[in-house]
């Protein structure tokens, strides 16, 4: 019996560009659709640029057709908000194309797939190796901080999106006159260009459903350089997926995510160099957030099979703490990774992990925030590995059981109150800890489940 | 005022998504009743849904 990706019966190790790469024959064609909100007429064909359509529900009839034979992108265009229907449910495709990567995007994007929907880039800066004084790193996260010759206004970059000459692609969390804070871990290759979104999709009739659905389909979906409106209530989503169906955001703006295990059937959407608000909804499956701007997001409805990762990122809370808690439905745990990011400004709290997930937190920087840094409640268990900060009211609390290991990296600063609370008891890092460390059980109070660790 | 999920009732009751809360609706016995019923947060907002399906399709 011949195995997946094997030939013959000979077997063959299983790569994830094999089970991609359910390519057919003339899978190279590709058709643009193109969409004018402002000039676009739904009569038109749509695949001349001089005769767009009018709207992207008109586009999307095209396309379950069309990518039976062809790469597929809808191409929108236009100063007047995309509106669609509340609900608007993409139709799903189901066809197996790989993605590609294109570095050298002149739209300032650099994934490639079967169906790709987006705008071309607005370009608000030019920042050229001479502008470019300076590189560091100012915390422990690694994230970026561009040191520039130029006169900014402060805090007007924020939400934009940065692109170096090799095609790293990040999201900017904040800018000072000069200095420009990055989501992304090393080094930018200067000239650098700053862009923001070419379109804007809009709810219509904002009510109970995601502005835009997409369910069901196989093949993955790519959205870039677009800004989502979310949907009614300040509540339901810009975008939800669901129903198995493989989702890419690359450089987008949305108010709300939604990852939804529908039918028992996870999805797996990854945000790329993304800005997200509102609210995010982990329902099952895997989400991905890398170099992305996390503003006021609140975790909500979050499904103990969810598998969530937040790499490079920058957390702006300012409000409630990145919550991750399965406590509501124990059926299986839930893990959360967080790495090489930023958590600042929440008003109670920095993180907060509860029921029975696993989770990895790695060189964090958790900054200023009203409440304790990281808590670790119930029965979840994992690392807290070099999680470093300052002004937090309280380090590290362990409790209900919860099993925290933590490094020699993991700091006396993290908080500028209770440093670390065991359960009921408190403790300073500075008595458990005379140098060199090499502690197993630095804290289980008797009496207490709760334990913190440093292997 | 209308219940603000069916929109075919008058309004009774406010009440609260989430532990926030994460919204507020204005709600009909009938739909305050069935939403009630429901402690997961991610059912409510299916049950909210079909609850909502009448007004769509009437609209």
């Amino acid at each position: 019996m011949p195995f997946l990706g094997g030939n013959g019966g000979t077997f063959d190790a299983v790569s994830a560009e094999r089970v991609y790469l359910s390519d057919i024959a003339g899978s190279t064609d590709e058709v643009t659709v193109y969409v004018n909100s402002d000039q676009g007429d739904d009569n038109n064909s749509g695949y001349d640029p001089a005769f767009p359509l009018r709207t992207v529900a008109r586009a999307g009839q095209e396309l379950p057709a069309l990518a039976l034979t062809s790469k597929v992108t809808i191409r929108l265009e236009g100063a007047a908000p995309h509106q669609l229907p509340d609900g608007y449910l993409l139709p799903p495709v189901f066809r197996g194309v790989r993605l590609d990567t294109d570095f050298s995007d002149v739209d300032g994007f650099s994934l490639r797939g079967p169906v790709r929907i987006y705008s071309p880039a607005v370009e608000l800066l030019l920042i050229g190796v001479g502008d470019v004084v300076g590189q560091v790193f100012p915390d422990n996260s690694g994230l970026l901080t561009l040191q520039t010759s130029l006169v900014l206004v402060p805090g007007a970059l924020v939400g934009k999106w940065i692109v170096d000459s090799l095609g790293n692609i990040a999201q900017i969390a904040d800018n000072t006159a000069a200095d420009i804070d990055l989501c992304y871990f090393g080094a930018m290759a200067p000239p650098c260009r700053v862009l923001s979104y070419g379109a804007v999709l809009e709810n219509a009739t904002p009510g109970f459903f995601a502005t835009l659905g997409i369910r069901g389909g196989t093949s993955p979906i790519i959205l870039q350089g677009l800004q989502i409106q979310g949907g009614g209530f300040g509540f339901f989503p810009s975008l939800e997926a669901a129903q198995g169906q493989p989702v890419f955001v690359q450089a987008c703006n949305l108010e709300g995510l939604w990852v939804n295990q529908e039918l028992g059937i996870p999805s797996s959407v990854q945000v790329h160099a993304t800005r997200l608000e509102r609210n995010v909804a982990p329902g099952g499956g895997d989400l991905i957030f890398s170099n992305c701007l996390l503003a006021k997001v609140a975790w909500a409805l979050v499904s103990p099979a969810s598998r969530v990762t937040v790499q490079q990122c920058v957390s702006d809370l300012g409000g409630d703490p990145l919550i991750f808690d399965t406590n509501f439905n124990a059926a299986s745990p839930g893990s959360l990774v967080i790495a090489v990011s930023r958590i600042l400004n929440g008003a109670t709290g920095g993180i907060k992990m509860g029921g029975p997930g696993v989770f990895a937190l790695s060189n964090l920087f958790v900054d200023s925030n009203t409440g304790v840094a990281v808590v670790c409640d119930g029965s979840c268990s994992g690392r807290v590995i070099d999680v470093q900060g300052q002004l937090n009211n309280g380090g590290l609390s362990a409790r209900n059981g919860a099993q925290v290991e933590v490094s020699n990296s993991t700091n006396v600063n993290l908080g500028d109150g209770d440093e670390l609370r065991v359960g009921s008891v408190f403790y300073l890092w500075a008595n458990l800890r005379p140098a060199p460390l090499n502690l197993f059980d630095i804290a289980i109070p008797a009496g207490e489940l709760a334990r913190v660790y440093q292997p | 005022m209308k219940c603000q999920c069916c929109r075919q009732e008058e309004a009774s009751t406010k009440r609260d998504f989430g532990k926030k809360p994460l919204f507020t609706m204005e709600l009909c016995t009938t739909c305050e009743s069935r939403l009630a019923a429901e402690q997961d947060p991610q059912r409510q907002v299916l049950l909210l849904r079909q609850l909502a399906q009448p007004r769509k399709a009437a609209e």
